[in-house]
């Protein structure tokens, strides 16, 4: 029977500040007494920090016999969604309070999913995995139905969930047969291959329903088709929390895996499993890509780059099976969640800023409509500027973080031979371009429409634009240790 | 003019009654003993009665077919006896509980049919068979057909690991008391099913009542019974008898003080379960016709009935196996009637020990039919306020404190005697005081000694 | 696409889901009692499998096809229930226990009370779409080939079950040694699934 050491409760320190964060947050919510509900945010940031500082320092090694591993992978993975969940906290506080919405259990539900986030970053097992996405995936289901009051943010909710338990339905159904194939759910045991001769159709498609029950959490097409309805109906920090958070997590579990299932079937380049994941990339791509130019919705188009940026990672994931470009592509692919989290974040926080302040019931048809951002940089420049930083980081524009992340994926992918994908990752992010510079435009060149509302102004809201504005351009510019951090990272996943 | 005097009957009738109503649904689970051999797991007992019928008949039964044919009748004929246990009792249990609320509510109550009333129940029994079966227009005929059945089979199914003697219980289940709080889950179904099929909103209503009361108490219930639990290492019925004694400072109840607490949580939330007043909000007549049996008549209705009386048994057997060391016989330890095993003294202890418990679910019954005529009816509020507001918490208290109690245990083991006595003198002043005070109350009253004139 | 069509597409459906049933069954299990095979009569054991599996089948074909919401709860029931008799037969006691206080006494109970709280339950026919025809066959013709290949494909090793003996202290030593880290964890989607609810169930939030 094996025993609990130290060792494993304390590799677990991140998750568990984040966890308790939330009950601290639950709790101040039942000793409050003068309504006065702006430390919460703060609080929501210090338990972020301070779970960041301690995956930065957690001691490498397996915990709890291998069901989870703390490595340089998992640090940076918590250390992501540590400062994802700070910003959108941030984001949150000047949003929420402008609704007369802040409670403490939007932190709370905020924290929990955090946690989630990060375990899923440790875990390396499939039964462990499925926990922490239920925690992640619950928590934020619960948030996306923070206001739901009208039609939109009631079908968004109603959907995540809906399609969310399906998904998690396909993960676990996929861990059964795997279960049965391997006699084992670790990931290291999976990649050892099927007990016995005949059990690789068993085994494979396990690792497929798996795989299929993460590209929904992703957004991966064909399993996207919820994010664009999600996505705008949801509370536009709730949105900026998923957009970037749940997407990091997703994708540290989707590589653990997807290095464990091609172990399991046998090298990378002749297996049939890369070629299905050379299709979703491909697909995810072109589709993420081809129906954002047309949205004229801000929020909407976002939702559908989000489902391009996807594309771009899973081209990551693909090249990191071949051996000699993992570290390399892995390294890659954590650089552009860390770029995506700031880029994203900023984003969806300026259009929760020109947000009108009533109830989302009482939005507009067109909301978040291109016409509302015309002559913005005339009302209010500062909060254009950030726009356009954003804009172009997501475009792939140097001098930001979008380019070096789209760059590194790009030449992992180069490297691994994936020559007619990378061009077209490359030709769809020009199209990319096309759309995201839209909107600066729109910003710049146009006139103001006529009584238009200056949005939320608050010393919050500008404080984290002000971090991600900062983050994106340090990334771009000066990329260096946050990439050797990532090398590092990449460097412990085999 | 001289007062109305009822007319009385004899002593020698009221002691005859009483005789007969206490024997009469035990001999079923005397039958039930005689068949326990047949039952062995190993089958052993099927293939020497085959053996013998094959010897009668003249023909070879020893094939697997034939051991199967013979499992599957056996199963059946323990099966019928154990339904039939269950009708009897709830049946006598009517006409006790009409006694009782007579003698509570200082009137006669029936005295009429047969042994000084004794035979109502057979009456009311053979007039639902007669009852036409209604169905109402418009309800969903199937279902409000099979819903009966759903909360019979709920019923039924927690006589296969309730103890009935030292040796006679159906199938000793590793998950026993597990297994009873699971199953109990069909008879909520059912009451659901037929609340909703009769389209009716009396019925509707109640069966929505009863469905929120039922999960809400499902959560302490199971909390105490956890005490229990923590206390023997075992969920198995059989297995938390063995592990209490037969003396009072030798019962769960005393051990441990959170389980005297406990117990009552346990019995509070089995009374709200079994839609028993104060907490038959589900059937409230006043305000909901008869809740979810508004629509029912006949024989669907007598199967209603059939099992929450029969439930009464139910519980009050739950809390004595838990609480109250099940059928431990004094001076004859559970080791000392197994040493016995292959004589005819053994027969004779099986059924001192189902005596014993059968004497102390009898009174824990009979406590049960008196709060229905002491208590009102509570409000769904203050139904779910003591559910969730009191009930659970201690429920979690009792728990926690008995995790630490068994860790004392393992330190002191003095420690569960010294509140074994304790706590079982309490007890002992505190019903001498209640029977000292119910007396004098009646004295008061009356003048006189207890009168039992209207029997 | 009109009504008939759907109708009897539907029950073409289930014609074709019942005849590879039965021939699977005649093919490939019942030879092994047959006097030509083993020779070996089925068990009551057996036969009780069998009745528990097909209603187990029969339950979630029901869930699934029936156009009465209330009916397809009875499909989940029974459906449930199979699967509690199923891990009997397994020797796995205290996980069919389990199945029958979770499922039977939770969920189900929770599905019948919200059908009951939703409108126009007075309606007794409530109905449903039984089946969006395209989008259900489309993917089932994508699942099912791949999940009867494996059924089929794959030596699944056979062995006797094991004797009935209890499972209820190991799990429990299981849950807190081995598994103890999702046990825990699994705590946090507890505590996080309430707060939710709740969120959700309350009223709309007001500036307080």
């Amino acid at each position: 029977m094996p025993t609990v050491s130290s060792q494993d409760v304390l590799a677990l320190a991140p998750v568990a500040i984040l966890a308790l964060g939330g009950i601290a947050l639950l709790l101040s919510e039942v000793f409050l007494t003068s309504g006065k509900r702006g430390y919460q945010a703060f609080l929501t940031v210090l338990f972020a920090a301070t779970a960041g500082l301690t995956a930065f320092g957690a001691t490498p090694g397996k915990v709890f016999a291998g069901q989870a591993t703390a490595d340089a992978f998992s640090a940076f993975v918590t250390i992501t969604v540590s400062f994802g969940l700070a910003l959108a906290a941030l984001v949150s506080a000047s949003w929420l309070d402008a609704r007369g919405a802040e409670r403490g259990e939007f932190y709370a539900l905020s924290l929990f999913a955090a946690s989630g986030m990060s375990l899923l970053g440790m875990a390396s097992d499939l039964l462990v995995a499925f926990v922490a996405i239920e925690i992640m995936s619950l928590s934020t289901y619960a948030l996306a139905a923070w206001m739901r009051r009208g039609k939109k943010p009631a079908e968004a909710a109603f959907k995540y969930f809906i399609l969310g338990a399906f998904s998690s339905a396909l993960l676990l159904y996929g861990t059964s047969l795997v279960f049965g194939a391997t006699g084992s759910t670790l990931l290291s045991d999976v990649a050892r291959g099927p007990l016995q001769a005949g059990g690789s159709a068993l085994l494979s498609a396990g690792l497929v329903l798996v795989a299929a029950g993460l590209a929904f959490k992703v957004a991966a097409v064909p399993f996207h088709v919820w994010t664009p309805d999600v996505y705008e109906g949801a509370p536009t920090p709730v949105t900026a929390f998923m957009a970037a958070g749940v997407k990091t997590a997703a994708f540290a579990i989707l590589a653990r895996t997807v290095l464990a299932a091609y172990a399991a079937t046998g090298g990378a380049a002749d297996s049939a499993f890369p070629r299905v994941l050379a299709v979703l990339a491909l697909l995810t791509m072109l589709v993420g890509n081809l129906f954002a130019v047309p949205q004229r919705s801000v929020k909407r188009m976002l939702a559908y780059s989000s489902i391009a940026h996807a594309g771009y990672l899973l081209l990551g994931v693909l090249a990191a099976g071949l051996p000699a470009v993992r570290e390399r592509a892995l390294s890659g692919v954590l650089f552009y969640l860390a770029s995506y989290t700031a880029s994203a974040i900023g984003a969806f926080a300026v259009v929760g800023a020109l947000e009108s302040n009533g109830q989302p019931g009482d939005e507009p048809a067109d909301a978040w409509d291109l016409e509302r951002l015309a002559g913005l940089s005339r009302r209010r420049p500062l909060l254009a500027f950030a726009m356009t930083v954003f804009m172009l980081s997501l475009a792939g524009v140097p001098p930001t973080a979008g380019f070096v992340a789209k760059l590194l994926v790009f030449q992992a992918a180069v490297g691994a031979q994936y020559l007619a994908l990378a061009v077209v990752g490359v030709l769809t992010s020009a199209l990319g371009a096309y759309y995201y510079l839209r909107v600066v435009v729109y910003m710049y060149m146009r006139p103001a429409a006529e009584g238009e509302p200056a949005g939320v102004t608050s010393p919050v809201l500008s404080v984290a634009l002000a971090v991600a504005v900062a983050a994106v351009v340090v990334l771009g510019i000066g990329s260096e240790p946050v990439a050797s951090l990532a090398r590092a990272a990449a460097a412990v996943v085999r | 003019m001289a007062p109305y005097q009822p007319k009385s009957d004899p002593k020698w009738l009221v002691a005859l009654t009483l005789a007969v109503a206490l024997t009469v649904p035990f001999l079923f689970p005397v039958l039930i003993l005689l068949s326990m051999p047949l039952a062995e797991p190993s089958g052993g007992g099927v293939t020497l009665a085959l053996r013998w019928l094959g010897n009668v008949l003249g023909t070879d039964l020893s094939g697997p077919v034939a051991h199967d044919v013979g499992t599957a009748v056996v199963l059946l004929l323990i099966a019928f006896l154990f339904i039939n246990f269950g009708a009897i009792f709830s049946g006598i249990c009517v006409w006790w509980e009409r006694r009782i609320a007579g003698r509570m509510q200082s009137r006669i109550g029936p005295n009429r049919q047969g042994l000084g009333g004794f035979l109502v129940w057979v009456a009311d029994a053979v007039k639902f068979l007669l009852k036409e079966d209604l169905v109402p227009a418009e309800a969903d005929s199937l279902l409000f057909r099979i819903a009966p059945y759903f909360v019979l089979t709920g019923f039924a199914l927690t006589f296969v690991v309730l103890p009935f003697g030292h040796s006679v219980v159906m199938a000793d289940l590793n998950v026993g008391v597990f297994y009873i709080t699971s199953v109990t889950a069909l008879v909520v179904v059912g009451i659901l099913i037929s609340g909703w099929s009769s389209n009716s909103k009396w019925a509707l209503f109640g069966g929505m009542r009863s469905a929120a009361q039922v999960v809400s108490y499902e959560i302490p219930a199971g909390l105490a019974v956890f005490v229990p639990v923590l206390m023997a290492g075992s969920l198995s019925m059989q297995d938390i008898i063995r592990a209490q004694g037969a003396a009072p400072w030798d019962w769960f109840i005393f051990r441990n003080p959170a389980a005297l607490v406990a117990f009552f949580v346990l019995f509070t939330s089995q009374l709200a379960e079994a839609n028993r007043t104060p907490f038959d909000l589900p059937e409230a007549e006043s305000e909901l016709v008869a809740g979810y049996l508004s629509e029912y008549s006949g024989f669907r209705f007598a199967l209603f009935f059939m099992s929450e009386f029969g439930n009464i048994w139910v519980m009050s057997a739950l809390a004595t196996t838990l609480f109250f060391g099940g059928w431990q016989v004094p001076g004859m330890p559970a080791a000392a009637i197994s040493a016995l095993k292959g004589t005819g003294a053994w027969w004779g202890w099986q059924l001192v020990s189902m005596a014993v418990f059968a004497v102390k679910t009898l009174l824990l019954a009979n406590v049960v039919i008196w709060l229905r005529w002491t208590l009102p009816r509570i409000r769904i509020d203050q139904m779910m306020t003591l559910s969730w507001k009191y009930l659970v918490p201690i429920g979690f208290v009792c728990l926690i404190f008995t995790l630490f109690w068994q860790l004392g245990v393992g330190a002191a083991p003095g420690l569960e005697l010294a509140s074994g006595v304790a706590l079982s003198v309490g007890a002992l002043f505190v019903v001498i005081a209640f029977f000292r005070r119910v007396f004098k109350n009646v004295t008061d009253v009356r003048g006189d000694a207890i009168d039992l004139s209207n029997w | 696409m009109n009504r008939t069509f759907s109708k009897l597409a539907l029950w073409a459906f289930l014609a074709l889901l019942v005849a590879l049933f039965l021939g699977y069954f005649i093919t490939r299990v019942l030879p092994d009692y047959l006097p030509a095979g083993r020779a070996v009569p089925p068990r009551l054991g057996d036969l009780v499998f069998y009745a528990c599996a097909a209603a187990t089948v029969a339950g979630a074909a029901g869930v699934a096809f029936s156009r009465n919401i209330v009916w397809s709860c009875i499909g989940l029931l029974i459906a449930l229930l199979g699967t509690a008799a199923l891990y009997v037969f397994l020797s796995a006691d205290f996980l069919a226990v389990a199945q029958l206080l979770v499922y039977i006494g939770g969920v189900l109970v929770l599905i019948l009370f919200a059908v009951m709280l939703t409108n126009r339950i007075g309606e007794v026919n409530v109905s449903n779409q039984s089946l969006g025809l395209g989008g259900g066959l489309a993917v089932f013709a994508a699942v099912a080939p791949l999940l009867m290949l494996v059924a089929v494909l794959v030596p699944w090793p056979v062995r006797p079950p094991g004797p009935m003996a209890p499972t209820t202290a190991r799990i429990g030593d299981e849950f807190l040694s081995t598994w103890l880290l999702p046990f825990e964890v699994a705590s946090v989607v507890l505590l996080a699934t309430l707060v939710g609810a709740v969120v959700m169930a309350r009223k709309e939030l007001k500036a307080d």
